[in-house]
């Protein structure tokens, strides 16, 4: 590529208008005199830093609050953290502006006037808010039906997440309804293969080649930091050695982007492609024969106790992905299919990446399962440069509970909108069955639902159905910061604090092999709103419950809390405070050979010492521990063929309807608004794609050729309809997609969240029909229909009621 | 025709030659009023502190001499930073409380002091010396490195009885001329910010 | 004498634009609405250059550039600034000062990077955003220009902070927000004329070149990318 004086002429006019006739001169008179007196006055004082782990997604990201005079001015890396090793990235760097956003909910507020509004909302007590809760919890357990309490949680790996869970137990109740399962795919294919319940810990930096089935893993996958600091490694980290990395999918997303080479596939056809390179792999012997014969199951047939035949891996492989088939269904020519295979093959160490689509889009489970089995032929499981399974953080446990009999009663009770079945037992509830249950009138009814670290009536497939549900529970409270989607909805908002106002104590973040804990401090003396945590609340109402549910907490509140759980750090015996690389390196040494150097003599100094670095960690990774990684029955992990065989029915019937008539929908995630949050902060706002630089609205990228074929052209207003409702959207014309497919960014459109997200853009979550994974019945959301007609130039009636 | 005709007749003549070589009525009025609007919008600009600004009232009316030359204490007393950060602080009443819990002699202005420490009120002072706020100044720079006397910028503060009514607004020549004296880069972005 | 340098590693960058955040945190950039972007208005003193080599519209081959202030040792926007507000200094940092600039815009218009960004408007931060400005920082009035200053900032502070400790200035010592924020490590920062510094290193590199190198401004910012791209200008 070239670059030219006229790729900086393009920008210039497009990012800073041009240079326009001014009038200095009546400048100097309005402007210096008045800028002489900054309405704005920084902070004076000393400087001081206080340590604290990013929430802004699951990523777990140590960090560094730079604090002036009692305000905190920057947010950095904490340089000693094991994630991100004193990196940042944006969505962290903008924190800061949700600490300080001017439409924070101020305090505990009641819905007194209609749903939808803030200002329906009142102002009221702490007391006032929990003491109407509380009754009603009250009332629910001495009616016996404790199980009509349900909590959908969201949100990290912080304490909060354990403390609702063991509130519930308390109480009574089994409707613990997850919602962050952007990972749910990945696990079950994990579960189903290995036999482990793990989000997979992929090594990137020490491999040398990357197959990604469609992953955005440079956006919205794992950890963020931690991925693209082994990225950085992987490319230009060793010496003689830069990593390849090979994109499959319909959209050239920023992961794509930074590829060496894009393979533009039909939508939902990445696994099918990724079959096929396995069946070349098969075929011509290109696989690793030790692992398969040590540490597999499945790959040759098998014979049962009877003598019937069970067809192998080996022989699906060859029966249905054969070259011209997997070339016919993915539009991708034979010989890029073997030139793929042979390098894949080739490569010292080689990895395949399932389809982590982002913080909610999970992905295919076939595309996931497709990707293992490319890694098992490759034979990098466990190994450096693999597919890893995080180390357990041995965190003391909480005592026993009490006997209960009312709890007891309701915990027998099945979870309402219970989706898991015979085929896929691992899934269960989640936040779309539960709102088609509630709005249904299930077995029972849900009395109060408690909404935690999470946006359901935005960001989940069905955001109008949860939006139905909630009006038919009696009793909703929000656990929010900011007014989002679901509060606006609720009948309490309880303000949570931003993660600089807290204490919290984090565990391993999904995606990272290392046993991590990471303690969170408060950077600013006082919240800058009347604000409690989760935790907090939930203790008091325990305790407002008297005997036995209050016996589920100690009476020492939240600190109290983390400090016993850190107890069981120290018990362990092993790992070390976060420290220096050199501190690092010694540590696994001494691991390595048996040894282990303790840098604290008691539970106390530990605890002194997280406080002071960040938090604790065990820098050995034991490779190859197949006890620990392998929990199959066999021992071995499991081919699946089975499923396979099943979802390859499905694949095929998607791929031939796209190709008729409407468009297919793709929903991808930017990074700035990754997981349905980001919109809400100006800075994010501004930069969501930089290379069609949109920003500030939901725009629609179509390929050339469609485009033509339905009439739209480049920055024309579209309406995108499907079965359920219609969006608005900005198109864009440009072969970053390929033909037949609209591809529309995820997290824009709420109705809340404060001035700068609410009614920007559209929220395209709404053109989904419900539709679900065939094989792991998660809701689908890809392979959507949608027809693309023009709604008109920007300007016209149509854009300008989209921007109102 | 006579004289009085003639002159007649030559003043429309003479008219627009006059007109170009001299400023006329109009011309001196025009000059007149540009330099009033000049000069006065200087004046305004250098002046506007004494013109515009009330004096600068502390809590407390501190006597420097009484505290610095009778009592020789050190200026970290009560500046305490002033070798440590970029800024030299002002007082809290923790400070003046490690003395003033208690009266110490008979003024009036130190019974006030008393019993705003009893009180519990705070004592916010107000800054004397100011920059413009693109000007980044390290004071520890300045007394640890470059050993300047509190006196070069701060003047006879430390001898005076009671504490200055307006403010000292620092200028840049100063700055540079110190900085050419003693070698010391005047790079922009050595002090801007 | 040090003389600044940044090094970019392309191959590193995954276009996350955390440099771009980093910055306008560090240095008090006020938030923007959409009216403000959707006129061209918005600032960013580090921003992500998307250039696209699209074949006839068939393969997209996209890069994400991050360009910063290019700091040139011939900065052009200092030969036409009439009021000497930008200025070259000893350490190769090309400084603006807001109070000098008349807001002319030569200088936008001389760089031939693009750079240099305009105040259409006075800062506004809506309450209590103010509260986490930086006081490093200086707030920039309407009508002035303003660009990237390689947080010239930490820079003085840095060199404050090793004067007190009465040692030299190390590398690392002075680092801006987007190399230290950077989460794929792409971005180096240091002295060009320390022989053993990690820029000097990679500038030296096969893989290294600069922006628009035939105008002869001689940019301070070093790009790394494998051979193909950026190689022939």
């Amino acid at each position: 590529m070239k670059i030219e004086r006229r790729h900086f002429i393009g920008m210039a006019v497009g990012a800073t208008a041009g240079v326009a006739f001014g009038t200095p001169a009546a400048r100097i008179v309005t402007d210096v005199l008045s800028s002489a007196d900054s309405p704005y006055f920084p902070p004076k004082g000393r400087e001081g830093f206080a340590l604290s782990v990013c929430a802004m997604c699951p990523g777990g990201c140590g960090v560094r609050a730079r604090r002036i005079g009692g305000r905190v001015v920057k947010l950095e890396g904490n340089p000693l953290h094991p994630v991100n090793a004193g990196r940042l990235c944006l969505k962290g760097q903008a924190a800061l502006q949700a600490l300080y956003h001017p439409d924070r909910i101020p305090g505990p507020m009641r819905r007194v006037g209609e749903r939808g509004k803030i200002e329906s909302f009142k102002r009221v007590t702490w007391d006032e808010a929990l003491g109407a809760v509380g009754a009603q919890l009250k009332g629910l357990r001495e009616k016996g039906h404790p199980e009509s309490l349900a909590i959908l949680a969201g949100g990290t790996t912080g304490v909060d997440r354990r403390t609702a869970r063991r509130f519930l137990r308390a109480f009574g109740s089994p409707n613990e309804i997850p919602i962050d399962r952007w990972g749910a795919a990945a696990t079950l294919a994990m579960q189903m293969g290995q036999g482990v319940q793990a989000v997979p810990a992929y090594d990137l930096q020490s491999c040398d080649y990357v197959l990604s089935l469609g992953s955005a893993l440079l956006e919205a996958t794992s950890s963020p930091v931690h991925t693209m600091r082994g990225w950085g490694a992987f490319r230009q980290g060793r010496t003689g050695r830069r990593g390849k990395f090979v994109h499959v999918g319909p959209h050239l997303s920023i992961t794509g982007a930074s590829a060496d080479e894009w393979i533009s596939v039909r939508p939902g056809t990445e696994g099918i492609f990724g079959l096929g390179v396995a069946a070349v792999l098969a075929a011509e012997g290109l696989y690793h024969r030790d692992f398969l014969s040590e540490h597999t199951a499945g790959f040759e047939d098998t014979l049962d106790e009877a003598g019937r035949r069970g067809p192998g891996m080996r022989d699906l492989l060859e029966s249905r992905y054969g070259l011209e088939s997997v070339s016919g269904a993915t539009g991708v020519s034979v010989h890029v299919i073997l030139r793929i295979a042979r390098e894949f093959s080739a490569a010292p160490r080689s990895l395949a990446i399932g389809p982590l689509r982002g913080f909610l889009i999970p992905g295919s489970l076939h595309d996931h399962l497709a990707a293992q089995v490319l890694n098992a032929l490759s034979g990098n499981l466990d190994q450096p440069g693999g597919v890893l399974v995080s180390e357990d953080v041995p965190l003391k446990p909480w005592p026993d509970l009490p006997s209960d009999p009312i709890a007891e009663s309701g915990l027998k009770t099945p979870r309402v909108g219970e989706t898991g079945s015979a085929d896929t037992p691992f899934i269960a509830s989640d936040p779309e069955s539960f709102a088609d249950a509630v709005v249904a009138g299930g077995s029972y009814p849900i009395e109060t639902l408690f909404v935690i670290g999470a946006d359901p009536a935005f960001a989940t497939a069905a955001p109008e159905k949860f939006a139905a549900a909630i009006q038919k529970i009696p009793m909703v409270v929000s656990f929010a910061q900011l007014p989002d989607d679901t509060s606006l909805l609720a009948d309490w908002i309880l303000p949570q604090p931003h993660f600089l106002e807290r204490w919290d104590l984090h565990t391993t973040p999904p995606g990272v092999p290392y046993a991590l804990v990471s303690l969170a401090q408060p950077a600013l003396a006082q919240p800058l709103h009347d604000v409690r945590t989760v935790s907090d609340v939930l203790i008091g109402l325990a305790h407002g419950l008297g005997a036995p549910v209050s016996d589920a907490f100690s009476p020492d509140g939240l600190q109290g809390l983390l400090r016993l759980e850190m107890d069981g750090i120290y018990q362990a015996h092993r790992g070390a405070v976060m420290g220096t690389q050199f501190d690092e390196a010694w540590v696994r040494m001494m691991e390595n050979a048996g040894w282990w150097v303790p840098g604290y003599s008691s539970a106390d100094e530990l605890w002194t010492k997280a406080k002071e670095s960040g938090g604790w960690w065990d820098p050995f990774y034991d490779h190859g521990d197949w006890n620990r990684v392998v929990r199959t029955r066999s021992g071995q992990y499991e081919f699946p063929v089975r499923a396979l065989a099943a979802g390859a029915a499905s694949r095929q019937a998607r791929k031939s309807s796209a190709e008729t008539g409407p468009l297919t929908l793709h929903l991808f995630e930017p990074l700035p608004i990754a997981g349905g949050s980001g919109a809400e902060l100006p800075f994010l706002q501004t930069m969501l794609d930089p290379g069609l630089e949109e920003r500030w609205g939901t725009w629609a990228e179509i390929h050339p050729e469609t485009a033509a074929a339905i009439g739209v052209g480049d920055r024309q207003w579209v309406k995108v309809a499907s079965s359920t409702t219609s969006i608005i959207a900005y198109a864009r014309v440009t072969p970053r997609v390929v033909q037949g497919v609209i591809a529309i960014p995820l997290g824009l459109g709420k109705r809340g969240g404060g001035r700068w997200a609410a009614g920007v853009g559209e929220n395209p979550l709404r053109l989904l029909a419900g539709a679900r994974d065939p094989l792991a019945g998660i809701p689908d959301f890809d392979g959507t229909e949608v027809t693309v007609m023009p709604a008109g130039t920007r300007g016209t009636a149509a854009g300008e009621e989209r921007r109102a | 025709m006579n004289a009085r005709d003639e002159q007649k007749s030559a003043v429309p003549e003479a008219g627009p030659t006059h007109k170009w070589h001299h400023p006329g009525r109009w011309g001196a009025v025009i000059i007149g009023f540009l330099a009033f609007t000049v000069i006065s919008a200087t004046a305004a600009v250098t002046l506007q502190d004494r013109i515009f600004r009330r004096p600068v009232e502390q809590p407390i009316k501190f006597n420097h001499k009484l505290h610095v030359e009778d009592n020789q204490l050190g200026c970290s007393t009560c500046h305490e930073y002033y070798e440590k950060e970029t800024f030299s602080g002002l007082p809290d009443p923790d400070v003046c409380a490690f003395c003033h819990s208690e009266k110490q002699g008979d003024s009036e202005e130190e019974a006030r002091l008393v019993k705003m420490i009893a009180d519990g009120e705070a004592l916010e002072w107000k800054s004397l010396f100011r920059q413009p706020p693109h000007v980044f100044y390290s004071h520890r720079r300045h007394v640890l490195v470059a050993k300047l006397e509190c006196k070069t910028c701060h003047g006879d503060i430390a001898s005076t009885t009671a504490p200055p009514t307006r403010v000292t607004k620092l200028r840049m020549q100063d700055c540079i001329d110190c900085h050419h004296q003693k070698n010391v880069s005047t790079d922009c972005t050595t002090c801007h910010r | 004498m040090a003389r600044w340098s940044m090094v970019i590693d392309l191959d590193r960058c995954t276009g996350c634009q955390a440099c771009v955040v980093a910055c306008q945190v560090e240095n008090n950039v006020p938030p923007a609405g959409a009216d403000q972007a959707a006129a061209g208005r918005t600032i960013s003193w580090m921003r992500l250059a998307p250039f696209q080599n699209g074949e006839h519209g068939t393969r997209p081959d996209l890069k994400l550039v991050p360009i910063p202030c290019m700091h040139c040792d011939h900065p052009p926007c200092i030969k036409v600034c009439p009021v000497k507000a930008t200025q070259i200094g000893e350490e190769g940092l090309v400084a603006q000062v807001y109070p000098r600039c008349i807001g002319c815009r030569y200088c936008t218009t001389a760089c031939p990077y693009t750079v240099r960004q305009f105040n259409w408007r006075r800062p506004e931060w809506p309450q209590p955003m103010e509260r986490g400005l930086s006081p490093d920082v200086s707030v920039r009035p309407r009508g002035v220009v303003e660009k990237c200053s390689f947080c010239h900032h930490r820079l003085q502070r840095a060199k404050d902070k090793v004067s007190a400790e009465n040692r030299p200035l190390r590398e690392g010592d002075y680092v801006p927000a987007c190399v230290e924020s950077c989460p794929a490590e792409a971005m180096v920062f240091g002295d060009l004329d320390d022989p053993r510094s990690n820029v000097t290193r990679l500038s030296q590199s096969p893989r290294a070149f600069r922006l628009l190198e035939e105008l002869g401004t001689e940019p301070k910012v070093i790009y790394l990318s494998k051979g193909e791209w950026g190689g022939e200008v």
